[in-house]
C-alpha cells in the first residue's frame, strides 16, 4: 500500500468519533427523547432490547436528562478510549523504547513451583465454592417460573437446572478439581472446569440480576488453561504473559470501577450524602454510627476511590504491592463490616494471590522448618 | 504485530474490560463496575412493594421464603415486573410458584422518603388464580 493512501485511511479512522459525535448530536438524543416519550423508533429499540433492557424499567423511575447523560457518557468514553488506543498503537508500532517497554509489561517472570502453589490454593478455594454455588441453584428451584436465561443460554436453548442435573453437575464439577489439585490433564480439566463455572454463573444471573461478586476470579479462571500450559512447556524459571494479564485484568477491574464512579458522579460521590444514602440501605449497627458523622463519610468515601484508583499501580510497584493489597482487604474488610456485602470468604480477595511470589514464601518458611527442625535435635 | 495465542487473548480481555466501560452495559461473562457510582439526590425517596395473601377476606403479608425465594429477589423481580405492566404475569408467576397454596394476592407499591415517613401508598391490584 502506498503512503498516500495509507495516510488517508488513517486520516478517515481518526475522523471517526467525530462522525459518531455528530450521529450522537443529530439522531441519537432526539431518538433517545421520542424512546423516552414512548415512541421508539427500530434502531432505539434493538438497542434497548439489547444492549439495555433495564431501559423500560428505568424510564419509569428516572427522568429523562438520566439517559441523555447516559448517552453523552458513552461518547465521551468511546472518544477518549479511541484515541488513546490509536496512540498506543501509533507509538508501539514506532518502535523504539516504547514498543520493548510495551512488550516487557505484558511479561512477568515466574517459577513453576510458584504457578504449582498458585494452583493448589486457587482450586482449593473452589472445593468451597463449587459446594456454595451448586447449593445456591438448588435453593433457586422455586424461582424457576421468573427464570429469563442470559443471552448465552438463550443462544444454546440451556433450560434451568432441575435438582439432580445439578448434583451431576456438582459431581464433575468435584472430580475436575480434585483432577486439577492432582495435577493430571490440567489444562483440559482447567478448561472444563471454567466451562461449568460460566455456566453455573449464567444460571444464577438468568433471573434479572447480575452478580460482580465472581468477577475477578472468573478473569483470573479464563487464563488459567493458558498459565498451565506456559508452565508445561517452560524450564522452572520462565516469563509468563497470562500470569501478568490475570494481574492486569484485577488492577484494571479497580482502576475502571474508580473511573465509574468519577465520570458519573465526579466529585459529588464524596459528599457525605451520598455515602450517607448508600449505608441506609444497606443498614448495620456500624453504618449507623457513621452516618452520624460527615467527617467519616468523607473519609471513607476518598479512601475508597483512592484505593480504587490507585490500585492499577501495583503492575508498576511491585515492590509496593503489599500496599494496594492491605488497602483491598480494609475496603472489602469494610464494605462487609459496614454494608454487610460480601462475604469473610470474598473471591475478590482470593484473587490478591497472584501478586504475590508463592516461591519466596515457600523458601521463607522451609527454611524457618529447617532451623526449628534443627534446633530441636 | 503477530496474532497468536498470547496476542489474541490480550485483545479479548482487554477489549472485555474496555467494552463495558465505554458502552456502560455487561456482556458476560464481562462486567461493566458501575455499583455504587450514581450521585445521590436531596430528598431521595425508596418504594417497596408489599404482596398480601388473601384468604376468606383475611389479608397476611406474604413471605417469598415460604416458598424458598430470597426477599430481596423477590422485592427486585416485584419492581421489575411492576415497571413493565406485568403484574397479572407476576401475580400468575407466584401462583405457580406455590402450588396452589395462594390464590389470591393484593399488591400495594409504598413510597417512603429517606426519613422514614409514608409519602404515598398505592395499590396496585389484586389478583386472583384463574
Amino acid at each position: 500500500m502506498n503512503t498516500g493512501l495509507k495516510k488517508f485511511i488513517c486520516f478517515l479512522v481518526l475522523l471517526l468519533p467525530i462522525v459518531y459525535c455528530m450521529f450522537h448530536y443529530l439522531y441519537l438524543k432526539p431518538a433517545i427523547l421520542f424512546a423516552y416519550n414512548g415512541h421508539p423508533d427500530n434502531f432505539v429499540n434493538f438497542l434497548t432490547e439489547n444492549f439495555y433492557p433495564r431501559f423500560t424499567i428505568e424510564k419509569e423511575r428516572f427522568d429523562i436528562t438520566f439517559f441523555l447523560a447516559k448517552a453523552d457518557q458513552v461518547l465521551y468514553r468511546f472518544s477518549a478510549i479511541y484515541y488513546l488506543v490509536f496512540l498506543l498503537i501509533y507509538l508501539y508500532n514506532k518502535g523504539g523504547k516504547f514498543k520493548t517497554k510495551i512488550s516487557n509489561f505484558f511479561h512477568t517472570e515466574t517459577t513453576s513451583k510458584n504457578i504449582d502453589i498458585l494452583r493448589v490454593i486457587y482450586f482449593s478455594y473452589f472445593l468451597y465454592l463449587i459446594g456454595q454455588l451448586c447449593h445456591d441453584l438448588i435453593f433457586m428451584q422455586p424461582l424457576m417460573p421468573f427464570y429469563k436465561p442470559v443471552l448465552w443460554l438463550r443462544l444454546f436453548n440451556i433450560p434451568f437446572p432441575e435438582y439432580f442435573t445439578i448434583l451431576i453437575i456438582a459431581g464433575i464439577w468435584y472430580s475436575l478439581t480434585i483432577l486439577i489439585l492432582l495435577n493430571i490433564r490440567i489444562v483440559l480439566c482447567t478448561s472444563l472446569s471454567l466451562f461449568i463455572f460460566i455456566l453455573v454463573q449464567c444460571w444464577e444471573f438468568s433471573f434479572e440480576k447480575l452478580d460482580h461478586s465472581y468477577a475477578t476470579i472468573t478473569y483470573a479462571f479464563m487464563l488459567l488453561p493458558f498459565l498451565f500450559d506456559e508452565q508445561k512447556r517452560n524450564t522452572a524459571l520462565f516469563n509468563s504473559w497470562s500470569l501478568q494479564l490475570i494481574r492486569i485484568s484485577i488492577a484494571m477491574v479497580y482502576f475502571l470501577s474508580s473511573l465509574e464512579k468519577i465520570f458519573i458522579a465526579r466529585l459529588s460521590w464524596l459528599k457525605p450524602e451520598t455515602l450517607k444514602t448508600y449505608l441506609s440501605f444497606h443498614e448495620t449497627q456500624i453504618s449507623k454510627i457513621i452516618i452520624q458523622y460527615d467527617f467519616l463519610c468523607i473519609l471513607i468515601s476518598a479512601g475508597s476511590l483512592l484505593i480504587q484508583l490507585s490500585f492499577i499501580l501495583i503492575l508498576f510497584l511491585p515492590r509496593w504491592k503489599w500496599l494496594w493489597m492491605a488497602g483491598g482487604i480494609a475496603f472489602h474488610t469494610g464494605t462487609l463490616l459496614i454494608m454487610n456485602i460480601g462475604h469473610p470468604l470474598n473471591p475478590w480477595l482470593l484473587v490478591y494471590i497472584f501478586f504475590i511470589d508463592w516461591t519466596k514464601v515457600y523458601n521463607f518458611v522451609s527454611s524457618k522448618l529447617k532451623k526449628l527442625n534443627f534446633l530441636s535435635s | 504485530m503477530i496474532l497468536n495465542k498470547k496476542n489474541s487473548m490480550v485483545t479479548i480481555i482487554l477489549a472485555g474490560l474496555i467494552l463495558p466501560f465505554i458502552l456502560i452495559t455487561d456482556f458476560f461473562p464481562f462486567l461493566r463496575f458501575g455499583m455504587f457510582a450514581e450521585p445521590i439526590k436531596k430528598d431521595i425517596q425508596t418504594e417497596q412493594f408489599i404482596v398480601y395473601e388473601t384468604k376468606h377476606n383475611t389479608k397476611i403479608i406474604f413471605n417469598p421464603e415460604k416458598i424458598g425465594i430470597n426477599p430481596n429477589t423477590f422485592h427486585y423481580l416485584c419492581r421489575n415486573y411492576y415497571y413493565r405492566n406485568e403484574m397479572q404475569l407476576f401475580s400468575d408467576k407466584i401462583f405457580s410458584s406455590t402450588n396452589g397454596l395462594v390464590n389470591e394476592i393484593e399488591i400495594k407499591r409504598i413510597i417512603t422518603h429517606s426519613s422514614k415517613q409514608t409519602i404515598d401508598t398505592l395499590k396496585i391490584g389484586t389478583y386472583i388464580r384463574k
